[in-house]
């Protein structure tokens, strides 16, 4: 009830600065293409908590011919669509920053405990089961960006991604890929390519084919996953 | 008699195959393929190739997850040859009914012996019946054919490795 009541108080408050801002406007399109005016909406909006529907409906003393329910309820929808749509981003942002930084803490100790690959591999399914392969993507993918410069992170996800099927893991696990594939460290390029082998997927051999190599032991691995794939 | 080990990366016989001596074996070859436990070192036996199968559905059951694997196979002759003593007491922990005492451990492991393990294993490098290599889907395929058998305990069976089952609808 308090929620709902303080919805109708944003929504009062939203409706009297429209009709001040439409007063004193010239066109009628400027509210919608204001981007300061946007903004102040989406302030105002910031704390309303029932955002799924807007039942508002301005008094009849309060009806001005030019001001109707018609244009004020869409530009209401709108705003706070767009301001849904920045809390589930940030609730996103919120919840990848939290489980790579927990997945970060793992892998700064791989594989230099004996169970720490287990661990690591576990938290990594915890995240798929609990919340989504989207989910556990950003997480990976902000691992990867974070963490170029460390070799044994990188090894560390991309064993745990052993387990999976290309499909689940796509589009963000080739992305990942092409962006290891020529890491400077070899035991990295090594991990990419047993990822490929594993996939056996043949439109991951052009990217397969770039690989830039200096040992024979990863060369002759490399012409072997190319030719079985191939 | 035979046995049969997984390897866990898939490259690690390419290391082997191009060190010139076991002395220039990267050590992570040794870390990730080879570490001990009360030095021993964990195998399953078979005793012909018509088993190979059996012996594979008991490792990858006992393991967490369904992916391209590799395995390395010795025999008697190179046990004997390079002085490796095996222990038959401990069964193995395998979703796989039956087959839990075909597990056997190499035992009394040195720094000397694991660098015969690792010269037995460049023994085997280019046999190619003693190296084999099972994609996804023969693994799923062996798999599954222990499941209509009936041969699954899911109990025993790693959770994870459970769920990746039901996932590709192996369980019957």
């Amino acid at each position: 009830m308090n929620s709902l009541m303080h919805t109708e108080n944003r929504i009062e408050i939203l409706y009297s600065f429209y009709k001040d801002y439409y007063s004193t406007s010239s066109s009628e399109d400027n509210i919608f293409s204001d981007s300061s005016v946007q903004q102040y909406l989406e302030g105002i909006l910031n704390t309303v908590h029932d955002r799924t529907s807007i039942n508002y409906s301005p008094n009849e003393k309060d009806s001005d011919s030019r001001i109707s329910e018609e244009l004020f309820l869409p530009l209401v929808e709108r705003v706070l669509a767009k301001n849904n749509v920045i809390i589930e981003q940030k609730r996103y942002n919120s919840l990848i920053s939290t489980l790579s930084r927990k997945l970060e803490s793992l892998l700064n100790i791989y594989p230099f405990e004996t169970d720490i690959e287990t661990r690591c591999e576990d938290f990594i399914i915890e995240i798929e089961h609990k919340y989504s392969f989207n989910i556990l993507g950003g997480v990976i993918q902000t691992i990867y960006t974070n963490n170029y410069d460390k070799p044994s992170y990188l090894i560390g996800i991309c064993n745990a991604l052993l387990r999976y099927d290309l499909e689940e893991v796509k589009p963000w696990g080739s992305v990942i890929l092409s962006g290891l594939i020529n890491h400077p460290n070899e035991t990295v390029k090594e991990y990419v390519v047993q990822l490929i082998d594993n996939w056996n997927d043949k439109s991951l051999l052009p990217m397969l084919k770039t690989i830039d190599i200096s040992s024979e032991w990863l060369r002759e691995y490399v012409n072997d996953v190319i030719k079985k794939i191939g | 008699m035979f046995y049969i080990r997984k390897l866990s990366k898939l490259n690690t016989i390419n290391k082997i195959k191009y060190a010139n001596d076991v002395n220039d074996i990267p050590a992570d070859v040794l870390k990730q393929e080879f570490p001990t436990t009360g030095n021993t070192l964990s195998f399953w036996k078979f005793e012909s190739f018509d088993y190979l199968s059996d012996s594979i559905t008991a490792i990858l059951l006992s393991g967490r997850s369904i992916e391209k694997s590799k395995f390395i196979i010795v025999d008697d002759v190179l046990l004997n040859k390079y002085d490796l003593k095996t222990d038959f007491s401990e069964p193995g922990k395998t979703g796989y009914i039956g087959f839990e005492d075909t597990h056997v451990n190499i035992c009394e492991l040195t720094y000397g012996k694991i660098g015969n393990v690792l010269k037995m294993i460049k023994d085997i490098i280019d046999k190619d019946d003693y190296i084999r290599e099972y994609n996804k889907d023969e693994i799923k395929q062996l798999i599954e054919i222990a499941s209509v058998e009936g041969k699954i305990d899911f109990e025993s069976l790693d959770e994870h490795l459970a769920s990746d089952l039901s996932k590709y609808n192996l369980l019957h």
